[in-house]
């Protein structure tokens, strides 16, 4: 028996072997014992291959001097002086660089305020503030600045009303400032989930024992929980440095009027454009990647020994509230105004804007009632094609990357450790590649590759580039549910004598039933929303929601642009309502 | 002596889920009590109750001469301003603060200048030979260092009582017998009023002035560890302590008897008056129950029954034996292997306690 103590094996698939076969050839043998540890290794190799495959051309066409389709190319830093002599790029990097900053800062201030204060303080209607707090996220970035521009743009419904009626004129948003505004309110329920879940892992007996201690409930807040927050806090400034980096909706509606570029409109204008020159996108892109990786090293270094922050639980305990009294009243009154006019107005008015063919504070508004956006997109049959096309890419796209983050995520913790850090460490690459970047580098990669051209201009290669860049989160959403099965109850189908596929099929799968279908509908929001990676990928047949969006808005059609989003809201709505409510 | 902590009328439940129910208990300035009992009898409520983390849903809390809680007169003193030391079972050190500055943190509330509260942090560390961790996280720490940090922590202060939620439930075997010796010694050494919850009976009766019993969140008997080791007032009570047979009859001779449903009849150490009439129990604890191999050997008082061993455990210093008798399953602990499987044990009136079932 021998053979079973061969370690690269620890699935054991041999136990089922027949005895016969045993005594077949040593080497065929050897074969037959390895290869569920081929089956392991190709998986996350592949998975590799896909996760890095929009870096591959990208890198190589940045430093190359001809174009990628043509041939005898040589190397050459032609395409980074290029870039670096461009004005426009000088101005788009700072440009960056302040948005980012502005929107970082924000969502990180206003998600951090919103967790201590929803998690631990004892407002009143605390649950249906944080429904509403959370809202942005189950509706895509696009839709809500299409929204705020209607609303509270420099030719937006509110601005016009408030300086007709009060004579009071708003900041204007086409600015770095007000882009860098919308862009952190967007992105603030992001941080907040990240403090709140950051919160609900401090042991509550930490509190207890500063009070135990001698300090008042808000002092044991400020003092223990606070400072325990810092790593989650740095974690989440990187997170949202990068979404700001990776921001297109913004930038696209609200500093294009204004000629305000930052870096992925810089990347956009010149990916989309017909005459496209392809090596300095690829170096621009270049240099946005090794943005997020300088961002991403200062976080590592700053946080230190994790450990000091990390706090082992004893028995789980209800965790008391801090009771406030009257100035509960006061601060829940002012979340309600903050949700209702970063969300709640524009959506409405969104929804309003959509059966009005023209809106304006001076004209009133049964005057303009129609339903003529609508029939003009369901009328038009191309539109129709994006709807239907977006379904079968959250769709389809979703399940299929639900399959093989489920089949990564057995690789992943079932194997060796090397196997194991080798899948995670992949997983979480996409995680520092823009969207934008993502769909260039596959629009090369497609070109590139052989057979690239039978995918270029089909749903596939929207669906490949949409599951490259939500593949981490997709698999951070299904690992823990599927760490905390635990190995011995598939042992325990191992022990009775079922094979390793058996053993998954029986106890594996049906346990995770209700995480893979939480996996898939957050694939099939993501996917529904996305419209950066697909910009560079549709073609005449495969346009998107989003790109359909985008192309209306750049027309000026703003009653189709919110008709659409209408019915983007009615399609995915209950779902993410079904997602972010079910805890 | 004064009392550090008087409880009157405590109860708790949550909703129509009844936790503790009418606790009285008095705690004696200086003294060290144990709240014992298995997992779910309220006692880790009833900590909680007195140290403010928990507000009980009827009766009165005192601590020394001041009334920190009252359902009827509305007072709810909150933990903070009760001047309690509290230890949890997961020692609930804070994690981003060095040893040092756990344990000044208390001082640092109570607003002690910056050089004041150092050094009083730092002389307390030194007592319990902490002195050289001060600068270490809790996370550098081993288990049995944590829990004496934060017992540290707990006690810089000179709180009124010190409150222990199971401290040493994390602690491995051999560790723990240390850590009570160590216990005992802090206790003795700071004089201070100590509560601990417990479930281990060892722990309760080797450290405690004041054994508290509980079950299913009442009192069920309350002592000196010596009175509830040796005087059991409960069938419950010399189960859980001690582990003591518990035979189950009527009371015979006022008291003085008792005689089983198959008509055995076992005398007891002490008349009991009061069982006089109803139901009893004998409890006899199974080190005091002798095998004899010839009935005639024996020149001890007591009841003589058949014994069918059924199972034989040997633990290195002693056999345990179970078997079957006239009066139900029985376990004895002896020195010696039973000869036989059938064979006889006697019950010594001497060990034959009467209790209420």
């Amino acid at each position: 028996m021998q053979i079973l103590g061969n370690d690269g094996d620890p699935s054991g698939l041999t136990t089922r072997l027949p005895v016969g076969m045993i005594a077949g050839s040593r080497s065929l043998r050897s074969i037959i014992i390895q290869i569920p540890n081929i089956v392991r290794w190709t998986l996350a190799v592949l998975l590799f291959a896909l996760l890095v495959s929009p870096m591959l051309p990208i890198a190589y066409q940045a430093f190359s001097d001809k174009p990628l389709y043509e041939s005898n190319s040589s190397l050459t830093l032609a395409n980074f002086r290029t870039l670096f002599d461009d004005p426009r790029f000088h101005a788009a990097s700072i440009a960056t660089f302040w948005f980012a900053l502005i929107a970082t800062a924000i969502s990180t201030f206003v998600g951090f305020l919103a967790a201590l204060i929803l998690e631990r303080l004892d407002i009143p209607f605390r649950r249906t503030l944080k429904i509403l707090f959370l809202s942005p996220i189950f509706v895509s970035a696009l839709i809500l600045a299409f929204a705020w521009s209607m609303l509270f743009g420099p030719s937006g419904y509110a601005t016009i009303f408030l300086r007709a009626i009060l004579g009071v004129s708003l900041p204007n948003l086409n600015s770095i400032g007000g882009m860098g505004l919308l862009a952190g309110v967007t992105a603030a329920p992001v941080s907040y989930l990240f403090f709140s879940s950051a919160i609900a892992n401090i042991p509550p007996t930490l509190e207890s024992a500063a009070r135990a201690a001698g300090a008042a409930p808000f002092s044991a807040l400020m003092t223990i929980v606070l400072p325990l927050l810092r790593p989650s806090l740095l974690y989440c400034v990187l997170l949202n440095f990068v979404m700001a980096i990776d921001h297109l909706a913004v930038p696209l509606i609200f500093g294009e009027p204004a000629r305000i570029e930052v870096l992925s409109t810089y990347l956009y204008e010149r990916g989309v454009a017909t005459q496209a020159d392809y090596g300095l996108v690829s170096a621009a892109a270049l240099v946005m990647l090794a943005m997020i990786q300088i961002v991403i090293l200062a976080q590592k270094s700053l946080l230190g020994d994790v450990r000091r922050y990390t706090t082992v639980g004893g028995r789980s305990v209800r965790r008391g509230l801090v009771p406030l009294g009257r100035t509960g009243w006061i601060i829940s009154a002012a979340f309600l105004t903050y949700t209702l006019l970063t969300t709640g107005i524009p959506s409405a008015f969104l929804i309003l804007r959509s059966f009005c063919s023209f809106m304006s504070p001076l004209i009133p508004i049964h005057s303009v009632l129609t339903l003529e956006n609508f029939k003009l997109i369901l009328g038009y049959d191309a539109y129709v094609q994006s709807i239907v096309n977006t379904l079968i890419v959250a769709t389809v796209g979703g399940f299929v990357a639900m399959l093989l983050t489920f089949a990564l995520a057995i690789v992943a913790y079932r194997s060796s450790t090397r196997l194991r850090r080798f899948v995670e460490f992949t997983a979480f690459i996409p995680r520092a590649i823009p969207g934008i970047v993502v769909g260039i580098g596959i629009f090369y990669a497609a070109v590139l590759l052989p057979g690239g051209g039978y995918i270029r201009g089909t749903l596939a290669i929207l669906m490949i580039a949409f599951t490259i860049r939500y593949f981490p989160t997709g698999f951070a959403v299904l690992t823990p549910a599927y760490l905390q099965l635990g190995e011995d109850l598939e042992r325990a189908v191992r022990v009775a004598g079922g094979g390793e596929l058996r053993s998954i099929w029986a106890v594996t799968l049906p346990l995770l039933r209700s995480a893979m279908v939480g996996c898939f509908l957050l694939y099939f929001v993501q996917f529904f929303k996305e419209y950066a990676a697909a910009s560079f990928l549709f073609g005449p047949d495969t346009a998107v929601i989003g790109t359909t969006m985008l192309q209306l808005d750049l027309m000026g059609n703003l009653g189709p642009v919110a008709a659409l989003s209408v019915i983007t809201l009615v399609l995915t709505l209950p779902i993410a309502i079904f997602i972010y409510a079910k805890d | 002596m004064q009392s550090a902590v008087t409880l009157v009328g405590i109860a708790k439940s949550y909703g129509n889920l009844k936790v503790l129910g009418d606790i009285n208990l008095i705690v004696r300035d200086g003294s060290f009590t144990s709240l014992l009992g298995p997992s779910g009898c309220g006692k880790t409520t009833l900590l909680n109750i007195i140290g403010g983390l928990d507000r009980p849903t009827g009766g009165e809390v005192h601590l020394g001469p001041d009334l920190v809680y009252s359902e009827r007169q509305q007072v709810s003193l909150p933990t903070e301003r009760r001047n309690i030391g509290f230890v949890f079972q997961s020692y609930a050190l804070w994690p981003h603060l060095t040893v040092l500055e756990n344990v000044s943190y208390p001082l640092k509330i109570r607003r002690l200048g910056r050089s004041e509260r150092e050094r009083r942090a730092r002389e307390m560390l030194e007592k319990l030979e902490l002195g050289v961790l001060a600068d270490r996280y809790p996370f550098q720490l081993s288990g049995g260092q944590q829990q004496r940090v934060a017992i540290a922590r707990s006690i810089v202060y000179r709180p009124r009582i010190l409150l222990l939620d199971e401290p040493l439930s994390n602690l491995d075997a051999q560790l723990r017998e240390r850590a009570r010796a160590w216990l005992k010694n802090i206790h003795e050494t700071f004089g201070l009023t100590t509560i601990l919850v417990t479930h281990d009976q060892t722990e309760a009766l080797s450290l405690s002035d004041q054994v508290v019993l509980l079950s299913q969140g009442r009192i069920e008997q309350v002592g000196t560890a010596s009175e509830i080791y040796d005087r059991p007032e409960t069938a419950y009570a010399a189960e859980f302590v001690g582990g003591a047979n518990i035979i189950r009859g009527r009371a015979a001779d006022a008291g003085s008897a008792m005689v089983t449903e198959a008509g055995i009849r076992i005398s007891v150490r002490q008349k009991n008056p009061l069982l006089a009439g109803g139901a009893m129990c004998v409890a006899i604890r199974p080190q005091k129950i002798k095998l004899i191999d010839d009935i005639a050997d024996n020149f001890v008082h007591g009841a003589v029954l058949p014994f069918a061993v059924t199972t034989v455990l040997y633990h290195g210093s002693v056999y345990e034996i179970l078997g079957r008798t006239q009066v139900g399953e029985l376990r004895v602990l002896t020195d010696r292997a039973p000869e036989a499987t059938n064979t006889n044990i006697l019950l010594p009136t001497e060990d034959c306690i009467s209790v209420k079932p």
